[in-house]
């Protein structure tokens, strides 16, 4: 007996939602992490954190960061979240390869299955936000490798800007618990309706 | 013209290539895009527009703003009715409909006028003295008819079919108000580079260069609204909010407006939400919201045809329509002169002006002269006369005659008010300021600036300057380089701002109006005064003076200084009331946004939820969650038909319950099990890995906080798990102990409850299901994997948790899969379930087997109980230290007759019984004094054929057999019952270790 590789994500509506306007600009593309792993990564007592930024950088490529930002490296993003925290997104045998390179040094949890991770690029991706969210997203405000852990209609998020993408629109990646993703999408979908919205999906490669 | 005789041929900011058609009270009417709905009616000769709250007196249009009192209209139709809508910030639209208010059967016949017939007995606060007797009238008369009578316009009770929409903004500088001077100071902001938000309440930016003719430099004014409008749209990081209003200053730099985006058009463009709610956060707010005019009070001022001088010209300049033929013009001010001219330009006959004042600038006099219009100094206008519109006015001369002039428009100008009510919205008050007669802003909080008008500037030129002034200063405090540009002088066309104060006059014959929208007249200010009401506030309650919709914008300055001069102190003493939010009426839609109905606040859904909603199952709200309460099959009529089916085959053979939502918090760290032994009553240190145990926790206070069981998974690594309800402040509670209490312990917490889905299998054939799934991934046998064991499995290459745990008091297990296999996982266990006859089942058939067990859970965890008191007091250890330990230690804690859990049972088969229900003793009258304790759980059990219960009884297990009552007073029943184990079935456990 197999277990298909079924992403158990509800969503309110149609799977791919497309409300393109006639013009074909999209103001918003939303893309979830497919093929993604998850850890929360916690600092032990009796390891320094200097030992544990090294052994970081050996195994993942990136310097944990420390409050309110988070590092990007490949398909790596290690985000801050909390006084010596961090939530540890990768491809989906990241668990493995952080079980087996930082056991010692810090508490590893895996939640390949706990989040739902969004990618959110385009050229209104911050005025849909402002609709959701109570924070400053100006770029002087929120700068590229700024996190913040905040809400989006009253859903617990937490938010980190990435590079530009290839367009050059602003692009953040935002985490929120499994449970909410059908609301928190309906919530993306409605606020961007005005700009018309994308939903697809963002293979996680090496 | 198309129906519209006052509409001048030429001028105006309208677009004559836009004609619109609109209905007023069944009437159809015409205008151009550009108009309100006020200066369309005006246009069209409409003088009468509404009846007043109170005596029902004919009304018309006072103002061309939102400090509108009279206007006041039913707008649109069906579930889109709005009322008390004001007319003067309607923006017309094609097929726009409205009505007037207040109103029986039509507005020129109404029949509430008989009020105004019987007013003398109808002054201020007359329902304090009235109503009282006889004490029955009370509640069948008295009161329907005040219902009736209160209260201004109808709202429609369908739901509203628009979106609304909220949305939060940041700025460094935020504008409140597009005149001249908001404009100048965003144009000085915006070139320093900072982030800049110019709100104006109007659909165009130019305050009072919209309704005044005005040369600045080289452009007209409304050119260079335009020319800076453009600039300023330029600035990447400005943002101009038409339509909107700023209508509260709240704590924390927050700042609230209202965006009008659709109430312009009929119905909303897809996607477009009717109104947006903005949150503005600001480091600077620069208040550029003008000045109101006031009126001036005498004899007959509400009636239709009286209106503000600069209103006036706002209909003339901006609307080109005249609001009359032949004007009387009574001011105080230099700026009423403006409104003689303007009347005069556009073919309007004046047929007096009556300046109150003793010298009358001679460069007014000399043009006034020439063009052959008597001119009244020191004089007043003491009466106005008409039915349903201003017909005549009485003018006492200075040397004391009284003049009689025929007139239908008589343009009233008091002086200007700066317009600072968001000044007081966070307490601060205003203070008098002699020069200008008026209040000004006292110390500023939450507001940085008040520029122009509103800071008591009332030239034009001088408002520019400033603006450009302030603007600079407040970019540069907040670090931004404005010395780049050469200030502007700003040339304007020349101007004079001289006003005069004016005293207090009772010389009238007519009622004499302060208060417009709640009627409150200068008698009832000097009645309230007699009566001992001698503080602005006190009046203000008394009269309902400045309680209106339009928060005493017109009316608040002239009642406080007839107050003033009743108690003969200066109205610096005397002092005026403060505002709240919000400055205008907000649809409380807006401060919804899209956070309706179901959308209130966010649901969660298990990994399971798909499935189970294909099965049919019907939700039930846990928190946040939707949890199947249970799984309807065809054949079953009633849910207790679907509940007692699924017990039954779940006993007798196996069920599968979604049981994701409880919490589950993972625990590591060197230290995890000596934080174990500190958080739960029980000790968790000598818990091996591969087992799992029951623990209670309890507050600080001695209480139980919640109960649950925590897995030692593997050495150092532990799982905990909550009740649904508490999962978040367990974690909280947890995390508090961690960073504060405990800090050296070296712990580390995560909250995985939506890591894992988790599915209890439950039931005799439990077993072998799992086995038949599991293969030799796992040996479950009794020996190899007893009663409350744990482990974690490697199977098809995902990582399984399995907990042998039973709620049901059934063999069971728990089963956790990663949450992205969780819709699977159900799936694989129904169908390799099929050959045992599988059912899924609910919280219902849950709660069920759960009270059949006396297992404890949320009623019975209800924070007034304690751990003794569940009959858990011997899990207490006496040799370690747990949170809550002390107090629980409390002699009341302890007390022998608290009550404690038992079970209960109705003597009689098939009585009914009912959580909340209360314990007596059997034979005694009920009464609280008798009261024994109440019933926590219910529940029928088919097992059992009989309505079982769980329950709170002062003296517990003592009772164990006797017989009590059960009293239902909200059912008004009353019911023998028995006291039994709560442990109702298989009271050995051997079905759980077998």
């Amino acid at each position: 007996m197999s277990v298909s590789n079924v992403t158990g994500l509800i969503t309110a509506a149609p799977f791919v939602l497309d409300s393109r306007r006639p013009s074909g600009a999209v103001g918003l593309v939303a893309q979830y992490l497919d093929n993604v792993g998850i850890a929360s990564v916690q600092l032990r007592r009796e390891c320094s954190f200097s030992t544990f930024s090294q052994r970081m950088r050996l195994v993942c490529g990136v310097e944990p960061p420390l409050r309110l930002r988070c590092a990007i490296g490949g398909s790596i993003r290690l985000v801050a979240v909390g006084p010596e925290s961090w939530l540890a997104i990768g491809t989906g045998n990241l668990f493995t390869v952080l079980r087996e390179g930082i056991a010692e040094s810090a508490s590893l949890t895996d939640q390949s299955s706990g989040y739902l991770i969004l990618r959110l690029t385009g050229p209104r991706v911050r005025e849909t936000f402002a609709k959701l969210i109570p924070i400053d997203f100006h770029p002087r405000a929120f700068a590229i490798g700024d996190a913040a852990a905040t809400v989006a209609a009253h859903i617990g998020v937490t938010v980190w800007r990435c590079p530009d993408d290839a367009g050059g629109y602003p692009t953040f990646e935002l985490a929120c618990l499994r449970s909410f993703s059908a609301d928190l999408v309906e919530a993306l979908r409605r606020s961007a309706a005005e700009f018309s919205f994308l939903l697809a999906v963002y293979p996680l490669t090496n | 013209m198309n129906g519209q005789p006052n509409r001048l041929a030429q001028g105006g900011l309208i677009n004559r290539d836009r004609p619109l058609s609109f209905e007023f009270d069944g009437s159809r009417y015409f205008g151009y895009a550009g108009d309100t709905l006020a200066s369309a009616l005006l246009a069209s000769g409409r003088a009468l527009v509404g009846r007043s709250f109170k005596y029902h007196r004919p009304r018309g249009i006072v103002t061309a703003g939102s400090e509108e009192p009279n206007a006041l209209v039913e707008l649109r139709q069906g579930a889109r009715t709005e009322p008390n809508t004001r007319a003067t910030v309607v923006e017309l639209f094609e097929g726009l409909r409205a009505t007037s208010q207040n109103r029986f059967p039509s507005l020129r016949w109404d029949l509430g006028a008989l009020a105004s017939v019987v007013s003398r007995f109808l002054p201020a606060g007359f329902y304090y003295k009235t109503f009282m007797w006889p004490a029955a009238f009370w509640e069948k008369v008295y009161e329907p008819f005040i219902r009736r009578a209160a209260g201004l316009g109808r709202a429609s009770f369908d739901p509203d079919p628009d979106q609304y929409e909220k949305t939060h903004a940041f700025c460094d500088v935020l504008i409140v108000g597009g005149g001249p001077a908001g404009i100048a100071a965003a144009l000085s902001a915006a070139r320093a580079g900072a982030r800049v938000i110019l709100c104006d309440e109007d659909f165009r930016l130019g305050g009072r260069l919209c309704s005044d003719r005005r040369q600045i430099d080289d452009l007209t004014g409304v050119e260079w609204v335009v020319e800076s409008e453009n600039e300023l749209r330029s600035f990447e990081d400005v943002r101009i909010l038409q339509r909107t209003t700023v209508f509260g200053v709240y704590d924390g730099a927050t700042y609230g407006a209202v965006e009008r985006v659709s109430d312009h058009v009929s119905e909303p463009a897809p996607h477009q939400p009717r109104q947006r709610l903005w949150k503005i956060v600001a480091e600077r707010v620069i208040l550029a919201s003008g000045a109101i005019e006031r009126p001036i009070v005498f004899g007959g001022n509400d009636k239709p045809g009286v209106m503000l001088a600069s209103a006036v010209r706002t209909y003339l300049n901006r609307y080109a329509v005249m609001p009359g033929r032949q004007a009387v013009v009574f001011t105080t001010t230099d700026d009423g002169w403006k409104t003689v001219s303007d009347l005069h330009a556009c073919g309007v006959r004046v047929a007096a002006v009556v300046d109150a004042r003793n010298v009358v600038n001679p460069e007014y006099a000399n043009v006034v002269d020439r063009l052959a219009i008597p001119i009244y100094a020191g004089a007043r206008v003491v009466d106005a006369w008409g039915a349903r519109r201003v017909q005549s006015v009485t003018i006492r001369a200075a040397d004391g005659r009284s003049i009689e002039v025929g007139t239908d428009l008589v343009a009233v100008s008091g002086g200007w008010v700066p317009n600072i009510a968001l000044t007081t919205h966070l307490g601060t008050r205003p203070r008098w300021s002699d020069r200008i007669d008026a209040f000004v802003p006292g110390d500023l909080q939450g507001i940085h600036r008040a520029i122009g008008a509103a800071g008591a500037e009332f030239s034009l030129q001088g408002a520019l300057q400033q603006g450009q002034l302030i603007g600079s200063e407040v970019a540069a405090e907040l670090g931004f380089d404005a010395t780049g540009r050469r200030a502007r002088a700003f040339q304007t066309d020349p101007e004079n701002t001289q006003t005069a104060s004016l005293s207090v006059s009772t010389a009238f014959r007519g009622k004499a109006f302060i208060d417009f929208q709640n009627d409150v007249t200068q008698e009832d200010i000097e009645l309230a005064a007699r009566e001992g009401f001698r503080s602005p506030e006190l009046v203000k309650r008394y009269t309902t003076l400045g309680m209106a919709t339009d928060q005493g914008k017109l009316s608040n300055l002239n009642g406080h200084a007839v107050l003033a001069a009743i108690l003969q102190r200066s109205s610096a003493e005397v002092g005026t009331t403060v505002f709240r939010p919000p400055y205008t009426p907000v649809a409380l839609g807006a401060f919804a946004g899209a956070q309706r109905a179901e959308h209130y606040r966010p649901t969660r859904y298990t990994p399971g939820h798909a499935w189970a909603k294909e099965q049919g199952a019907v939700f039930a709200e846990a928190g946040a969650w939707l949890r199947a309460q249970w799984f309807p099959r065809s054949g079953e009529s009633t849910w207790l038909d679907s509940v007692n089916r699924e017990v039954r085959m779940t006993r007798g053979g196996v069920g599968v319950c979604d049981v994701s939502t409880l919490g589950k918090i993972e625990i590591q760290g060197a230290d995890a099990a000596a934080f174990l032994d500190r958080i739960y009553i029980n000790t968790f240190s000598t818990l091996a890995p591969g087992r799992l145990r029951y623990g209670v926790m309890l507050r600080e206070d001695g209480f139980v906080m919640d109960d649950g069981t925590t897995a030692h998974l593997a050495r150092g690594r532990y799982v905990m798990s909550t009740t649904t309800a508490n999962a978040a402040k367990v974690f909280q509670h947890l995390e508090l102990a961690r960073q504060v209490l405990w800090p050296e312990l070296d712990v580390q917490l995560v909250s995985v409850t939506d890591q894992w889905a988790q599915y209890s299998i439950a039931g005799p054939r439990s077993r072998e299901l799992l086995q038949k799934i599991l293969g030799r991934a796992i040996n479950l046998s009794n020996e190899a994997f007893a009663y409350q064991a744990c482990a974690e499995v490697e199977w098809e290459g995902i990582t399984l948790r399995i907990f042998r745990v039973s709620f049901s008091g059934e063999l069971a297990y728990e089963i956790a899969v990663p949450a992205r296999f969780g819709d699977a996982a159900v799936r694989i266990l129904m169908a390799a379930g099929e050959e045992f006859d599988i059912t899924p089942y609910g919280v219902e058939s849950l709660s069920v087997m759960r009270i059949e067990k006396g297992h404890i859970a949320g009623n019975e965890l209800n924070g007034t109980t304690t751990a003794t008191d569940l009959g858990l007091g011997r899990m207490m250890s006496r040799t370690k230290g747990f949170i809550g330990r002390v107090l629980a230690g409390r002699p009341a804690l302890m007390s022998a007759d608290r009550p404690t859990l038992v079970g209960l049972k109705p003597i009689e088969q098939g009585a009914r019984l009912h959580a909340g229900a209360h314990l007596l003793p059997s034979e005694v009258r009920p009464s609280l004094s008798q009261d024994l304790g109440y019933v926590t759980s219910v529940a029928y059990s088919a097992t059992l054929g009989s309505w079982i219960g769980l329950g709170l009884l002062s003296g517990g297990m003592m009772h164990l057999g006797k017989r009590i009552h059960l009293f239902d007073p909200l059912r008004d029943n009353s019911i023998p019952v028995e006291v039994v184990s709560p442990v109702h079935f298989d009271p050995t456990g051997t079905r759980l270790k077998s």
